[in-house]
């Protein structure tokens, strides 16, 4: 193909999903209409759009509550995770030592541990509790990326390094972390997504009435069985979701544009 | 040559065993003895698994011999260049080649000019800002060259530099570096698996056994540079093609190793 066709690619890959989004709108609009459909069972598109566009401001509030604590978690997940594996490449034996444990973090449901930190923490804390079981979730594809990451450096520069006498924290600075760029920014964009759903999570297990949150929302508009607000708080959500991967996404092409084969876009 | 008198590298019955886990040792290298002249283009050949690079890692300190030793003139000016052309992917053509001082600690500013005349040197100035993956094989071996010889090397280790090139790019990239050659006068030990590439370059090519590598040929090359096509096609050439060939076989009737240690001192 040429390079109309690559341009015009770009454009498929976004109005083909665009246009199967917009039909299942459009059938599930009709499907509700045409079988009436109660509200409380499954609420029209068009009833969502009313309630979002109704309880839009309130919801966002809370999406900012959320927010907050996704965010936070992300950026100590990201330090946490990227720290410790640095640590990591410098000491096997801490790696040997810590490593494992690390695992039984990750492979521990949160939901499990998730009444334990609300007591260690105090119940007057709820979003230092959640912040922490967010946290747990996000960590680790940092961590375990970041790791591998700095080990792929190349096995020439490395001999290279040493030959130029580097030190340690030069090896470290110019070679090892470079090289883990491309694997701590795609366990970042998987991390992102998980800080998110570790908060939301968080919130339906350790929540109460003092956390403002999404999820607390959400449980409050079940429990009142107000299904569209519901609806739009979930929309609300996953557009949140799919901003922070987008960021995420266009912040690797960034950093990686010039130099890593993932980087770069290629005419088909 | 001028300074032919004098050593550069000394081997002394240098051997290297690696041991994977489990496993006995094995040996990969030597005893290797011999003595490479200051100033000298020497080629060390050999079929794949030969203990080359383990050859070239202990003149470089990059590893340490398991018995004997190898001491070489000017252990902190000596630069190496590998196979593949070994840059960093994130680093422009300039910061790659500025590597070397800049892990020295020499501001940037210092030494621009430089790095800029070590590109011009190798034909790639005009690509001091282009990343690695917008050059060829050929450029990016350049920029490696322009890397090794910007700490101004006494010694020059080469581990099949070109081998990963066209022949066209690599016979262009043999002229260029005799040329430099020529010009600086460092010691030069390139590794390569061609018998032509070696014979073409080499005042000296040293033949390796099969592992572990022991010497079992060492063959001079008695043609004054510049080296053209005319060479290629001369006598000399052919000859000394021939006797690093039979080398590599096994060596004529009578041809032992010790005898090529006999003769290389
Ligand atoms: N780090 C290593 N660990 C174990 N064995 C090695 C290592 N490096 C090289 N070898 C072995 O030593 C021998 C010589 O290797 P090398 O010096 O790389 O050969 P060449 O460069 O001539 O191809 C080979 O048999 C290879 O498998
Ligand atoms: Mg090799």
């Amino acid at each position: 193909m040429n390079g109309k066709s690559a341009r015009s690619h770009s454009l498929d890959t976004l109005l083909i999903p665009l246009g199967v989004g917009a039909c299942v709108l459009g059938l599930w609009e009709f499907l509700v209409v045409f079988n009436d459909v109660p509200e409380f069972v499954l609420p029209a598109p068009s009833r969502i759009w009313a309630s979002l566009l109704q309880d839009g401001p309130s919801l966002l509030g809370s999406l900012g509550v959320t927010l907050k604590i996704t965010l936070a978690a992300f950026f100590l997940a990201v330090v946490g995770g990227v720290g410790l594996a640095v640590l990591f490449s410098q000491s096997r034996t801490l790696e040997m030592a810590l490593f494992p444990y690390a695992v039984i973090l990750q492979v521990t449901p949160v939901v499990a541990i998730a009444p334990l930190v609300l007591i260690w923490v105090g119940f007057d804390r709820t979003q230092l509790a959640l912040l922490i079981l967010a946290w747990i979730i996000a960590f680790f594809p940092i961590l375990s990326n970041t790791v591998l990451g700095l080990r792929s450096a190349d096995h020439n520069l490395r001999d290279l390094f040493a030959l130029y006498h580097a030190s340690r924290w030069q090896t470290l600075r110019h070679l090892l972390l470079p090289a883990a760029l491309p694997h701590i920014l795609s366990g970042m964009k998987v991390s992102g997504g998980l800080a998110l759903i570790g908060a939301i999570v968080a919130e339906f297990v350790a929540g109460s009435g003092t956390s403002a949150g999404l999820a607390w929302r959400i449980i409050e508009a079940g429990n009142r069985l107000q299904i569209p607000k519901m609806f739009a708080a979930l929309v609300l959500l996953s557009l949140t979701g799919i901003l922070i991967f987008f960021v995420l996404t266009v912040l690797e092409r960034l950093l990686l544009r010039r130099w890593h084969e993932s980087a770069v876009i290629r005419e088909v | 040559m001028s300074t032919a008198s004098t050593p550069a590298i000394v081997f002394d019955q240098l051997t290297k065993s690696y041991s994977s886990a489990g496993d006995a040792p094995q040996s990969a290298l030597g005893p290797l003895t011999g003595t490479i002249e200051q100033g000298s283009f020497v080629s060390l050949v050999g079929p794949s698994g030969c203990g080359k690079s383990t050859a070239l890692k202990l003149i470089a300190g990059l590893l340490t011999p398991s018995s004997g030793n190898v001491s070489v003139h000017a252990k902190n000016d000596l630069s190496y260049v590998f196979q593949d052309a070994t840059l960093m992917p994130w680093a422009s053509v300039f910061d790659n080649v500025y590597l070397p001082f800049k892990l020295a600690g020499v501001p940037r500013a210092v030494i621009e000019e430089e790095v800029m005349a070590s590109l011009d040197r190798v034909g790639l100035a005009d690509r001091a800002q282009a990343f690695p993956r917008e050059l060829s094989g050929g450029m990016k071996m350049r920029v490696s060259i322009a890397r090794a010889l910007i700490t101004d090397p006494k010694v020059l280790l080469m581990d099949e530099p070109f081998a990963a090139l066209d022949e066209f790019t690599r016979e262009k990239l043999d002229d260029e570096l005799l040329d430099l050659w020529r010009a600086q006068k460092w010691t030069v030990l390139f590794v390569t698996h061609s018998i032509y590439e070696s014979v073409y370059l080499s005042q000296r090519v040293m033949v390796l056994s099969q592992n572990p590598g022991q010497l079992i040929g060492d063959v001079q090359v008695d043609a004054p540079y510049p080296r053209g096509q005319a060479f290629r096609e001369s006598t000399v050439y052919f000859e000394a093609c021939r006797a690093v060939s039979a080398a590599m076989r096994g060596g004529p009737p009578g041809f032992s190793s010790a005898n090529a240690e006999a003769h290389s001192r």
